[in-house]
C-alpha cells in the first residue's frame, strides 16, 4: 500500500493491519517519523507541498528499487500532506520479508528516499514565522549509502 | 498555452499556477525560465539553479527538453520530505 494522507495517520492500526496482510512474513519492520518540535524557533507545525501525481508516481519507483534489491514480501508507505503538528506522525513505512536483515534496510532505504528524493516540500510553521526546509548534507549521505 | 505549476518555495514566489504562450515552435526548458523571469536577474538565477528541477507531464527531464503549449510544466525547487 502506497498512499498520501491529509487527516492523521494511526500507526498502531497501520502496523496491526500491516501485520495481517503480512502474515507469512517472518520479519516486520516499521518506521515512524514525527514531527519534531525545534526548541527555541518553536515550531508548531510542518506544511507539507506536494504534486500529485509525480509524488506518487516517485513513490512507486522507489518502492519497485526496493523490490528489486531485497526479496520483500509487502510494504507499506504512508505519508502525510498538507499541516502536521508538532508531536504528530508525517510518514510510516513497513517492510515484510522472510528474514530481518531484508526487512530492516529495505525500511531504511525508502525512508532515506522519502527525505531526499520524494516530491514534497516541507515549510517550518513556528511562533517567528515560516521557512521551507532542505535536505541537509547528511541527508544527501544517507541517500547516498544505497548507490 | 502551457500550464505552469509551481511547488514548495518557489510557489510562496510564484503563485501556484501560471500559463504562458510558448509560441507555435514551443520553447526549450531553458527558454521557458528566460519567458517567466522576464527580465528579473534574481529570478533568472533562482530558477536556473540546478537544483531546480522540472517535470514535463509528471516526468523529469532536461533543460534542452521541447515543452508546448499543450504541456503542464512543474517546477520544482529541492524535495524535502518525511
Amino acid at each position: 500500500m502506497i498512499k498520501l494522507s491529509s487527516g492523521p495517520i494511526e500507526p498502531g492500526a497501520l502496523f496491526d493491519a500491516f501485520r495481517r496482510s503480512a502474515a507469512n512474513a517472518g520479519a516486520v519492520a516499521a518506521f515512524v517519523g514525527v514531527v519534531r518540535g525545534e526548541g527555541e524557533e518553536g515550531v508548531t507545525a510542518l506544511e507539507l507541498d506536494h504534486a500529485p501525481q509525480l509524488t506518487l508516481r516517485e513513490i512507486e519507483r522507489a518502492a519497485d528499487e526496493a523490490r528489486r534489491r531485497w526479496p520483500i514480501i509487502d510494504m507499506a508507505i504512508v505519508h502525510r500532506v498538507g499541516r502536521v503538528g508538532v508531536g504528530e506522525p508525517v510518514v510510516f513505512v513497513a517492510t515484510a520479508a522472510e528474514h530481518r536483515r531484508a526487512a530492516f534496510q529495505s525500511c531504511d532505504f525508502l525512508v532515506d528516499f522519502l527525505k531526499t528524493d520524494a516530491p514534497f516540500w516541507k515549510k517550518e510553521i513556528g511562533r517567528s514565522g515560516e521557512r521551507w526546509i532542505e535536505p541537509t548534507a547528511k541527508d544527501y549521505a544517507d541517500r547516498d549509502r544505497w548507490r | 498555452m502551457a500550464r505552469i505549476v509551481f511547488y514548495g518555495r518557489l510557489a510562496d514566489k510564484m503563485g501556484r499556477e501560471r500559463t504562458i504562450a510558448l509560441g507555435p515552435d514551443g520553447q526549450s526548458v531553458q527558454g521557458l525560465i528566460e519567458l517567466l523571469s522576464g527580465g528579473d536577474q534574481e529570478l533568472r538565477r533562482s530558477l536556473s539553479d540546478p537544483s531546480v528541477k522540472f517535470a514535463v507531464n509528471d516526468t523529469v527531464g532536461p533543460r534542452d527538453a521541447r515543452i508546448g503549449d499543450d504541456d503542464e510544466i512543474a517546477v520544482m525547487p529541492p524535495f524535502s520530505g518525511g
